[in-house]
């Protein structure tokens, strides 16, 4: 595994905060994507058969 | 000859006569030939046709034409390229051409394919003057390597500053021998600068010094640094030392009063000076501090984001950003603090989830408007954004750490980054040329402040404490930049302050030189009126360095003065003849000189990134006479003056001349004009022994007509074509075309309905396609619909229609929003080069002027007309650089 | 070896194209890729361009020094065995043939990915710990439940293995997928932080024999399988 090298290609999901990172130091890892935990739960609501899902597993 | 031959061609057979008696047939029907070849085909006037021959038989003697026949002409008119030119019927003159060009190729080295003995000689001379540089150089090296050795031994140590590790170092500990050495350094100081050095002596210090700045020129780091801006210390000091003592004329009152406004303004420009290497030794490069991995422990926080008259188009994408910023939905609140009392506001707050808060009054401006929001918010701490700055999403974790890790923190301030080019760089068409005039301050002051504990509020991208601002009972109000001196009362409070190097926010910069200028006014005025309501000399609670740097900033709004008197300086002397600075021509050429390539050799290594020499003065200039006044005024009386607000988001849609604002250009451009023409004359018909002083002065005031015309060419105003600011990008992006296929691309540029893509692969759209746009905002994507607008090979112009509310936010915050949208803001530019910088501002200047005869009225057309021709005739007289060709002829 | 084995968590979900496309990214970087097909469709052979009349695979031996006779290796050079066409399709023989492959001499760093079918439990193959399991899901409610489910099972089991969900044919234009997915990302644990996109060049490059990475290789997908190469050899711990 030690010659496939980490990807460095510009892939989609090439990350600004890497860049920021990577540009001023300090750790991409350090930094917290906010879960946007109100939409997670409207769309628990939203559709019954995820809600039923959620209830369940709540219990 | 035949006797009818005679009759038809008269002229011809009695030359041809004539020469016959002294030259051989051949000869004669040769010469004949050539006169009639130049003056019929090409056109040259007779005189000239009929030497010609003669000169080209005269040079085959020593020549060899034959080899080169065909050549030599094209050969001559290479050398004398401007020989062929239109007015080349005039001969005479065309015998001055030939002779200055003839001097020039002499003693100045062209490069020319074809060999000649000329050249042969050039290039011998060459050779010796090349090994002479060589040598130079090899010694220049070893100077500078000797140099570097000596200055950075400690390469194998942790990185630190070379000014920390001078400050931290143990023999300080001892407090004794710590203002043992102080009072050393400062002896010795002294006597390098009022020790009285004859001239030669002088010149032999100096030109030690410019050889040490020389050396100093390659080896990096920052010990090189504090070398350089000590020598530039020494030498303006004791410039000015020399100055006072020894080039005050007390006999002559008129010179008297004269040289010592001079003075006065030399002696502002040394403070600054000063002041400024202290300011900026050591930028802190403060890194950001991250926060707990717990959200539960993070601070309540609001944000505002006042605003007045911008339109909604201005203001949306900054809330819509403001939201998106990731922090704990709980804790983060916006709110629109809308003064203008708009209906649309409200509903576009209400339809977005944002709070809004109108006051029923308009006092003290952006500081009561904040003041009076304060009162129906309670978060932990304020985030201050100016409704037309952008933040990225990444802005609060960027800076909150710096309070949770230290509780005396009251401020974080971030860079104020403009995505717009403002009014120097549209205008003079160098936007991401050179760096804008913004960017000293934000790069490399602030950051320079942060060392000593004194950067100061700027009034938006910053967050504030909740705590230490009740503390100071709120905004200050009492003066216009209600920023710094709410920042100032903080600090007074004993609060710390902080600045993180890092862009986070972007916006409009003014779009108007006028607006522009009212903005500066506002900030000069205010800063005059900080300085007597609340010095920050006296007072307490604050510490040395911060007194210095809070004087230093005030010091630079106090510019108009000085910088009028620099533009105007040398005519004292042009017209009025009074020795402002009385000393030999000799004494004033080593002692001036020299300093100001040393002082201009340093400020181009500390600042060079940010600010390239020469543009300093030109953005003085432009603002110099502006604010004379309100600094004048507020100094004395500082409640007087009213508060303009700066205008954002206006448009200019034609191209036109701002005369009322460049009129005080203008004038200063006129008087410096007439000085050199004045000076010419003097320098013709009077007294011979001022002739130095003379040059020197006309030197300078050319010089000052250089940085004018730069001020002048400033207020052209270009026309604004776009209404939304388009601004370049560079990350990766996908797009699905209705075909179900998916192409990877790179975003180029977006504005906030459009994007501007680039394919690595030709690719098929056509104008009108509807295709769809993935973006990312860290790891989620985002999809848009879009439609093609324009189309070349590998890019593409995407237009987005009709995006519903949930969309457009999702647009901000995968374009505008990014973390690293604007982390490439002083990537672009190269390090200051001092002779670079000065052509460029020659440009400039040139620019200006043309703009003035360009924009000219009407009748003044013809007299433009003519002085343009007396230039160019002028100027054809000049040497010419020969033709070269290259192997393609 | 590192072994990976990608499963659908229902059928035709796509994962012999995943396998056939993660495959060829693998073997850019010139290590070992070995490809084995445990689904009765036998259909991976024809991702790598297999000639439609070889119908034997590995099925129709009896022995495992037999059923290396069945290798092929494509134009990228990756070796691949097909299924074949043996009538005995029953659990035991499939997850037998796992242990087999073990008798494959590869270097260290090769990989051996196990294209299985949808239907067989992963319970059955006789995983190890340092395998690296990719169940893949397309983004709808159907899928919602059965991750559910699988997470209850995995946490009642005594599995040892790597454990990922991956979505496939990810198009972030439809409502329901983006919500499910933002849903997902930020509370299931073992979902890949990435996902492969919708892209219509996986579908045709089948059809033209080839794999995507090949058909168009400035495609997003291409991208994607990139990613998922890079994270895969991040995650292998040999």
């Amino acid at each position: 595994m030690n010659n496939l090298t980490p990807k460095n290609s510009q892939t989609l999901t090439s990350s600004d905060i890497e860049n920021l990172a990577l540009r001023f130091g300090g750790k991409s890892d350090d930094y917290i994507e906010i879960v946007n935990k109100q939409q997670n739960n409207n769309t628990i609501n939203k559709y019954a058969l995820l809600k039923e899902i959620n209830n369940e597993l709540n219990t | 000859m035949s006797i009818t031959l005679f009759y038809q061609r008269p002229i011809h057979s009695t030359l041809y006569l004539l020469l016959s008696i002294l030259f051989t047939d051949k000869l004669v029907r040769y010469i004949l030939f050539k006169f009639h070849s130049y003056f019929n085909q090409h056109k040259v006037n007779v005189i000239e046709a009929f030497l010609m021959p003669f000169i080209t038989l005269l040079s085959s003697l020593f020549i060899n034409i034959k080899k080169h026949k065909i050549s030599f002409e094209y050969t001559l008119y290479d050398y004398y390229p401007h020989l062929r030119l239109p007015y080349r019927t005039y001969i005479y003159s065309n015998i001055l051409r030939f002779i200055i060009q003839s001097v020039f190729l002499v003693f100045f080295k062209n490069q020319l394919k074809s060999s000649s003995v000329k050249e042969d000689a050039v290039n011998y001379f060459y050779d010796g003057v090349s090994y002479l540089l060589r040598q130079l150089r090899w010694f220049d090296l070893k100077l500078g390597r000797l140099l570097k050795r000596l200055l950075s031994k400690n390469k194998k140590g942790p990185k630190k500053s070379a000014f920390k590790t001078m400050a931290d170092a143990r023999v300080w500990q001892n407090k004794l021998v710590k203002y043992v050495i102080l009072a050393f350094i400062l002896f010795l100081l002294a006597i390098f600068i009022t020790i009285p050095f004859s001239l030669e002596a002088q010149a032999v210090f100096i030109s030690f010094i410019l050889l040490v700045a020389y050396a100093l020129k390659r080896v990096k780091g920052q010990m090189a640094t504090i070398v350089m801006i000590t020598l530039s210390v020494t030498t303006s000091s004791r410039y000015l030392w020399w100055r006072y003592t020894e080039t005050l004329n007390w006999d002559d009152p008129l010179a008297l009063a004269l040289g010592g406004g001079l003075l006065l303004a030399e002696t502002y420009a040394w403070l600054v000076l000063i002041l400024g290497f202290f300011q900026t030794i050591n930028p802190l490069e403060r890194k950001p501090v991250p926060l707990p991995k717990n959200t539960d422990l993070w601070p309540t926080v609001d944000v505002y984001i006042p605003t007045y008259n911008e339109p909604l188009s201005v203001v949306r994408p900054t809330t819509l950003a403001a939201l998106s910023i990731d922090w704990p939905v709980d804790k983060l609140n916006v709110y629109i603090l809308d003064d203008g009392k708009r209906p649309e506001f409200k509903e576009f707050a209400e339809e977005i989830g944002v709070g809004y808060l109108a006051r029923s009054d308009n006092n003290h401006a952006k500081a009561g408007n904040m003041n009076s929001a304060m009162r129906y918010t309670d978060g932990e701490y304020i985030a201050i954004f100016d409704c037309d700055h952008v933040p990225a999403r990444s802005f609060l974790q960027m800076t909150m750490g710096q309070f949770l890790k230290d509780s005396k923190v009251c401020l974080v301030q971030t860079p104020h980054h403009f995505f717009s080019a403002d009014p120097f760089e549209r205008n003079l068409n160098n936007h991401s040329q050179i760096p804008n005039e913004n960017m000293l301050f934000y790069g490399l002051i602030q950051d320079g402040n942060d060392m000593w504990d004194a950067t100061f509020f700027c009034g938006s991208c910053a967050v504030l404490k909740r705590a230490a601002l009740d503390d100071i009972g709120g905004f200050a109000f009492e003066t216009v930049t209600e920023d710094a001196h709410t920042a100032l009362r903080m600090q007074r409070a004993g609060y710390k302050t902080a600045y993180i190097n890092i862009p986070q926010a972007a916006g409009l910069a003014t779009d108007s030189l006028s607006a522009h200028i009212g903005q500066r006014i506002r900030w000069a005025r205010g800063m005059a009126q900080i300085f007597r309501l609340d010095n920050p000399l006296m007072g307490k609670g604050l510490s040395i360095p911060q007194r210095l740097c809070y004087i230093n900033a005030m010091l630079h709004f106090l510019s108009g003065i000085p910088r009028i008197v620099f533009l105007t300086a040398p005519l004292a002397l042009i017209y009025f003849n009074a020795y402002i600075i009385y000393a030999p021509f000799l004494a004033i050429f080593i002692y001036v000189v020299p300093t100001l390539i040393q002082i201009k050799a340093t400020n181009s290594r500390i600042q060079g990134k940010y600010r390239y020499s020469f543009w300093g003065e030109v953005y003085e200039s432009v603002l110099a006479w502006y604010i004379l006044k309100p600094t004048t005024v507020a100094l004395f009386n500082p409640n007087k003056g009213k508060f303009n607000v700066t205008e954002k988001g206006g448009l200019n849609d034609e191209e036109h001349y701002d005369w009322g604002i460049s009129k005080p250009y203008l004038i200063l451009l006129l008087i410096n004009l007439l000085g050199i023409l004045v000076g010419v004359l003097r320098l013709f018909l009077g007294d011979p022994s001022q002739i130095g002083v003379l040059i020197i002065s006309m030197g300078w005031a050319f010089y000052n007509i250089i940085i004018l015309g730069a001020a002048v060419a400033v207020a052209a105003e270009a026309r604004q074509v776009r209404h939304s600011h388009r601004i370049k990008a560079n990350f990766p992006a996908g797009v699905r075309l209705a075909n179900g296929h998916t192409l990877k691309v790179k975003i180029t540029d977006y504005s906030d309905n459009g994007v501007g893509i680039e394919t690595e692969h030709a690719h098929l759209c056509r104008v009108n396609d509807k295709i769809e746009l993935l973006m990312s905002r860290g790891n989620k994507q985002f999809s848009f619909t879009t439609y093609v607008c324009n189309t070349r090979k590998k890019q593409i112009g995407l237009t987005l229609k009709d995006l519903s509310l949930e969309k457009q936010r999702a647009f901000i915050q995968c374009t505008f929003s990014r973390a690293d949208a604007w982390l490439d803001w002083q990537n672009n530019f190269r390090h200051d080069r001092p002779s670079y910088s000065f052509k460029e501002v020659q440009k400039t200047s040139l620019r200006g002027f043309s703009n003035l005869l360009f924009h000219a009225p009407r009748a003044l057309q013809p007299v433009i007309k003519l002085m343009t021709n007396i230039v160019i005739y002028i100027n054809s007289f000049t040497p010419k650089k020969p033709i070269v060709h290259n192997n393609y002829d | 070896m590192q072994r990976v084995f990608v499963k659908g968590i229902k059928g035709g979900l796509g994962t012999t194209s995943v396998v056939a496309n993660l495959a060829c990214v693998l073997k850019k970087s010139d290590v070992d890729v070995i490809a084995i097909d445990l689904d009765a469709k036998s259909d991976l052979g024809l991702h790598f361009g297999l000639p439609w009349k070889y119908t034997k695979g590995w099925s129709n031996e009896a022995s495992f020094e037999d059923a290396l006779v069945h290798f092929h290796q494509d134009d990228d050079g990756i070796i691949f065995l097909p299924f074949g066409d043996s009538t005995d399709t029953s659990i035991d023989n499939i997850t037998k043939m796992v242990n087999r492959c073990k008798k494959l001499n590869y270097s260290q760093e090769a990989w051996v990915i196990f294209d299985c079918p949808a239907h067989i439990n992963l319970l059955h193959y006789p995983l190890e710990k340092n395998d690296i399991v990719i169940e893949l899901v397309n983004c709808d409610a159907i899928c919602h439940s059965l991750i559910y489910r699988r997470l209850q099972t995995l946490k009642n089991s005594d599995t040892d293995w790597k454990h990922y969900f991956l979505v496939n044919r990810y198009n972030s234009a439809s409502t329901l997928e983006f919500d499910l997915f933002s849903l997902w990302q930020s509370t299931l644990p073992l979902m890949a932080p990435f996902f492969i996109n919708s892209d219509e060049v996986i579908k045709e490059s089948t059809a033209y024999r080839n794999v995507a990475l090949n058909c168009a290789p400035y495609s997003v997908a291409n991208d994607d399988f990139e990613t998922l190469a890079g994270w895969l050899v991040s995650k292998a711990t040999l």
